[in-house]
């Protein structure tokens, strides 16, 4: 002990700060990275809850493309919603920049030039589209993304044995409250379809993965993605 | 080595220490020094971008959960030649000298808005009626002195609400609803009418639907100075039809406003204090911006008849 306090530090003990520095400096940061992450997830979930309403809109409307497909915008909504329990058919939601000069049947065309003034050359819009069916705009949109993007599924709620209200399991059709199921909206009983709405967060902005691996996940949402990052209760009517 | 040692610790001791021990503290503590620097730097960053993103998304809140409360009691009636919406944008936008605002938009309506009468409702203070006036207009102002001191002004969104009592007797029934509402404007940017703070652009989309031919069809109209054929600098909804710049003979004149689409973009107060400097060139602007602004955008559903 002596000789060690008159030659300074030995090697090892210069060593041992060094570790005891670095630890606390790990647990600084352990402690520091969940919360920038929180408040991501909080921002997150702000934009979801905003993005629900064009959810909500895009359910009760029949777009003049969409004609041919579905009759009224209750059958697009049946349809949409009982195939949203799969990936390849969800839905996905994100705010993208649209071009002001360039509208097609009440859409802004993405605004993809990187130089431009918000609300002269873009303004930032709420999208909703279907995964699936060999739609061309999903890819031309998805890079003009601004913000995160949202994968929902759509599941029917149906009363429960205690009389609650609970999401149905992912499957073909839907069930009325009757009872009775139906396959499509003309065989649908009610005026209602009650739904739950699970937004999920995709990790990246990437057309590539969403129409590659992610499709390939079957209806495996939270092994895709993840836990839900909230769900809602919704409703759309006839 | 050992022979060395001993030999040489004396003289140590009395001399202080060698060279290369001073250089290899000296490395040691830049070393950890550099560490802590970057780490500190690293935490300092990410604390400040999730502050600028938790505070724009606060301001963006702000401002459409007013508007949406707002529009979704939007009150309209029919059959008449009556103005009951006036959307324009600004001719000349606010902001500061050489920078002003890409495009604000200003908004006056009815609606059944419960904080009329400073929310006393069913007391003294209550006039009667319950179709209020509401007008949002986006200003460079300082929201506390309510001046135009630029040192401390901001892009402020005000909201004014007009009590039932003056909107049935000076602002329902009226042909023009702008020159009747323009004995109002001065009131705007009253303290009390502040909604949020730093918001850079606040434009408006309608989305119309109406039938042609018997074909149903969507029609989407930004209220915007820019643009190409959908877009309107002004737009009005009379009793009647809708009017966009003047013209009430679009063929969407006699459709229904399903829709209003805001869009928000708010910058930080590291971009407004560069903005404040003065004019910039066009492309350091758009840097500016890029790396300091935050875009909301929200759908709401209107009511319909």
């Amino acid at each position: 002990m002596n000789k060690h306090s008159r030659h300074g530090f030995t090697l090892m003990e210069t060593l041992l700060a060094i570790a005891v520095v670095a630890v606390l400096l790990t647990t600084f940061l352990a402690v520091f990275g969940p919360a920038t992450n929180s408040i991501r997830r909080a921002v997150s979930v702000q934009d979801a809850d905003r993005l629900s309403s064009a959810l909500e809109k895009e359910l009760s409307t029949l777009r003049e493309d969409e004609s041919g497909e579905y009759n009224t915008a209750f059958d697009k909504a049946f349809d949409w919603i009982s195939t949203s329990a799969s990936l390849d058919s969800a839905i996905v939601l994100f705010n993208y920049r649209g071009d002001t000069s360039q509208i097609t049947d009440g859409k802004l065309e993405p605004f993809l030039d990187d130089n431009g003034e918000p609300g002269k050359d873009y303004l930032v819009q709420s999208a909703v589209r279907r995964l699936g069916g060999g739609k061309k705009d999903l890819e031309q949109l998805m890079n003009a993304v601004e913000g995160r993007v949202f994968v929902v599924r759509m599941r029917q709620l149906v009363r429960d044995n205690n009389g609650g209200l609970t999401a149905a399991q992912a499957g073909s059709g839907l069930v009325s409250a009757g009872g009775s199921g139906a396959s499509n909206a003309e065989n649908f009983e009610d005026a209602v379809i009650a739904f739950q709405a699970d937004f999920f967060l995709l990790p990246a902005n990437s057309f590539q993965y969403v129409s590659g691996p992610l499709a390939q996940g079957g209806t495996d949402f939270e092994g895709s993605l993840g836990e839900p990052l909230f769900s809602r209760a919704m409703a759309v009517r006839r | 080595m050992k022979i060395n040692l001993s030999t040489r610790a004396p003289r140590l001791l009395k001399k202080g220490f060698t060279l290369v021990e001073l250089l290899v503290a000296l490395a040691v503590t830049a070393v950890i020094v550099a560490m802590l620097v970057t780490i500190t730097a690293t935490a300092l960053d990410g604390y400040s971008t999730s502050r600028n993103q938790v505070k724009a998304s606060r301001e963006a809140k702000a401002a459409f959960d007013q508007m949406a409360r707002d529009l979704e009691s939007l009150v309209v009636r029919s059959g008449n030649d009556f103005e009951w919406l006036w959307i324009s944008s600004e001719q000349s936008a606010p902001g500061p000298a050489g920078n002003p605002s890409p495009n604000a938009s200003r908004a006056v309506f009815f609606t059944a808005a419960t904080d009329r009468y400073d929310g006393e409702l069913n007391t003294e203070q209550d006039r009667g009626g319950d179709v209020s006036t509401v007008a949002y207009r986006l200003l460079f102002r300082d929201p506390i002195a309510d001046t135009e001191d630029e040192e401390f002004a901001s892009f402020i969104l005000y909201r004014q609400l007009i009590n039932p009592d003056e909107t049935f007797e000076n602002l329902l029934g009226q042909t023009d609803l702008e020159s009747a509402y323009r004995s109002y404007e001065a009131n705007e940017s009253d303290p009390g009418n502040f909604v949020c703070e730093n918001i850079y652009e606040f434009s408006l989309s309608f989305v119309i639907e109406y039938t042609e031919d018997n074909v149903t069809r969507t029609e989407r109209i930004l209220v915007v100075n820019s643009g190409g054929s959908g877009s309107a600098e002004d737009f009005r909804l009379r009793g009647n039809g809708i009017v966009a710049d003047n013209d009430s003979d679009t063929p969407y004149a006699n459709g229904r406003i399903v829709a209003a689409d805001l869009s928000l973009t708010v910058i930080n107060d590291n971009a407004l204090e560069q903005l404040r400097a003065g004019s910039l060139p066009e492309t350091a602007k758009n840097r500016i911006l890029e790396g300091n602004s935050y875009y909301f955008a929200k759908t709401i559903l209107l009511p319909q008849p």
